[in-house]
């Protein structure tokens, strides 16, 4: 019995273990890029916008160390700023590269912190299709360029990261190519996105059980395991829409940080609620509610592109179906496992409120800092 | 249920321990075994692991000290990025005009940042700064974001050509340094090389120093120094950066120049980050 005890206690352990590095959520960081044609003899004009703590480790920017960077600061390092966007950032259009000129750069206060806004100008050919081609992603595997571009085929946005840094100007506008792009940025959102896999795997640790007066029983079959997923899931995507259709209307704008707030409540009220046999009744307003805040925080973020109302739709869209896939993917994994170690008596008795304890605190731990 | 609690509160702080969010510094050589004669660049490399790294860019004013310890005593380190094709060059060029072991040594001057709550208590813990995370802890400052002054204390071998002796690092009396040991030629597969984290010139124990190398970088490892300032890795003939990272609370002139310097805030905390990188090149 004691030799069980302490399988279990280890078990629980390594499992958390190998969890790793979630008392940290995901903070990949970008910059936003817009571009413009609309300027005559070819010029193309552009706006980069930088945080400041983003280039701070390669251009030091606060002179006198007051924790802000003032203009005149930034001007006194106005050539290093200007390398770096020449340096990590190419523009070309019917392929043949164009000219940049830094004409103007201003430090900037948006919603998410202090920027360094670059305008910029670049030489090109009279027409043709543009392309931009980028590596400013300040050493950070994660890092993301947020591409907004207006062209005389229309509205065009991407997502460029270290692993897909090159945008080429479709034939028109597409939906489904701005879709594809984020598709993939969310998925890797939730990858790296220790909130989202924690509060997926809450919601998971009892689908493979139903409540009695007695406690906890095994579920009959799988069946009834997917289809209580599959209602969760849609829920989720119902949330992921209205929030979608909230945001894309101007309707409702929220700021970021009660938004991260939530979320992070929302793991702790997940992990709580998983104690009690509540949370087979709970687990679908939770997602509900997980999905729509959700959807909000990255509403905010694609608002510093300037997009606005439907041309919003596509990026939304992808992103938020790449946080589904991603998060199904999880769950098809993660399933078969617990079905298979949900037989054994530890796994009411201490997996799940083991978990459910450890993911409420990382939870709480993320309400306080993001406070 | 005790056991079990302290079990899953042991397996939290571990999960803590691998978080990976703080930039690396270090000077990467264009060649670590140059010949004789041969100009070489070398950058201030940053990035979130060792190598491939994007280029600091600095000014005069940026850099305290960037020469290199050679046979014929010591050498500036010029043609910075400032003076150069803006972007394009390195950080320092330099010529090793004799055969033998130089030491590239760079400081730049102190910097300033604030982080986030979350993003400065990441960064502590990455980088093993236990003391900082108790005292925030003990004055309710963990929810507050992390105002630092930080420089960094950089160092890499270099030879050229045949050295003529063995090839040993030696301490340049750095405010903080790495220091190895151990001799950096003839080495066998997977020999134990020592190293020593020196603070004002004196041992510093209960550092956390990482060695990462190029051909595997986010595959670091990871020690405490012990009260001589001691670690000892089990390394492979590749590139490596071995690194540290000392935190004390920031002094009171340091203060004083932050709040004089127009802001509201001050430094609260004080960072020195060291490095040493070089070659383990196969046994002959």
């Amino acid at each position: 019995m004691r030799a069980n005890r302490s399988v279990q206690v280890i078990s629980v352990v390594v499992a958390i273990v190998l969890l790793g590095g979630w008392v940290d959520a995901h903070d990949e960081g970008h910059s936003v890029l817009t571009l413009d044609t609309g300027g005559s003899s070819g010029a193309v004009s552009g706006v980069l916008k930088i945080p400041i703590i983003d280039i701070e480790p390669i251009v030091n920017l606060d002179a006198n160390g007051d924790f802000t960077v003032s203009q005149p600061e930034l001007e006194h390092k106005s050539e290093l700023v200007r390398a770096v966007v020449i340096d990590s950032l190419e523009i070309e259009r019917s392929s043949a590269p164009c000219k940049l000129l830094v004409e103007d750069m201003r430090s900037i206060q948006l919603e998410s912190g202090p920027h360094v806004s670059v305008r910029f100008s670049a030489q090109c050919l009279a027409s043709g299709k543009l392309g931009v081609s980028t590596t400013l992603f300040f050493g950070h595997s994660a890092y993301s360029v947020l591409l907004s571009a207006r062209t005389a085929h229309g509205a065009f946005d991407s997502v460029l990261t270290p692993a897909n840094r090159i945008w080429l100007e479709p034939d028109a506008p597409s939906w489904w190519s701005t879709l594809r792009r984020f598709v993939s940025n969310g998925m890797h959102h939730v990858l790296i996105g220790y909130d989202h896999i924690a509060f997926v795997l809450l919601l998971l640790l009892p689908s493979v059980l139903r409540p009695t007066r007695e406690g906890w029983v095994r579920v009959g079959n799988v069946r009834q395991s997917m289809s209580y997923l599959a209602r969760i899931v849609t829920l989720f995507t119902i949330a992921h829409s209205i929030t979608l259709a909230l945001a894309t209307t101007g309707l409702v704008r929220l700021p970021a940080r009660p938004i991260e707030v939530t979320i992070a409540v929302s793991i702790v009220a997940a992990g709580l609620v998983n104690l009690t046999t509540y949370s087979a009744r709970m687990g679908a307003p939770l997602a509900f509610g997980f999905g729509l805040v959700h959807g909000f925080g990255f509403a905010n973020v694609l608002v510093e592109t300037g997009n606005q109302g439907l041309r919003l739709v596509p990026m939304l869209a992808g992103f938020n179906i790449g946080v589904e896939v991603a998060q199904l993917a999880i769950v098809f994994t993660a399933l078969p496992v617990l079905v298979a170690t949900c037989r054994l008596p530890a796994y009411s008795r201490i997996l799940i409120p083991g978990l459910s304890i450890v993911l409420a605190l990382c939870g709480a731990v993320w309400v306080v800092s993001r406070w | 249920m005790s056991k079990i609690l302290l079990a899953l509160v042991c397996a939290c702080c571990l999960s803590r321990v691998q978080l990976a969010s703080a930039h690396e510094f270090w000077l990467q050589p264009s060649n670590f075994r140059p010949a004789a004669g041969q100009e070489i660049s070398v950058d201030v490399s940053v990035s979130d692991v060792f190598y491939p790294g994007i280029h600091a860019l600095l000014t005069d004013e940026d850099i305290v000290k960037f020469v290199a310890h050679g046979p014929g005593g010591q050498t500036p380190v010029t043609a910075k990025v400032g003076n150069g094709p803006i972007g394009k060059s390195s950080v320092g060029k330099i010529t090793l005009p004799t055969p033998g072991l130089y030491i590239l040594e760079f400081i730049d001057l102190t910097r300033f940042s604030q982080l986030e709550a979350l993003t400065f208590e990441r960064y502590l813990e990455e980088k093993g700064l236990d003391n900082a995370i108790a005292v925030r802890k003990q004055q309710g400052e963990s929810d507050k974001p992390g105002r630092e002054a930080w420089s960094h204390f950089l160092k890499t071998i270099v030879v050229a050509g045949d050295p003529g002796r063995e090839i040993r690092d030696h301490a340049l009396g750095l405010k903080l340094e790495v220091i190895c040991d151990s001799r950096l030629d003839a080495r066998r597969r997977d020999d134990t090389l020592s190293f020593k984290i020196l603070y004002q010139g004196a041992p510093l124990k209960g550092a956390l120093v990482t060695a990462s190398r190029r051909t595997a970088p986010k595959d670091k490892l990871s020690m405490r120094t012990d009260a001589n300032g001691h670690v000892e890795f089990k390394l492979s003939p590749d590139e490596w950066m071995i690194d540290t990272v000392h935190m004390i609370a920031a002094p009171n002139d340091l203060r004083a120049t932050a709040i004089t310097g127009g802001g509201p805030q001050a430094a609260r905390w004080r960072s020195f980050w060291a490095s040493l990188t070089f070659e383990l090149s196969p046994r002959q």
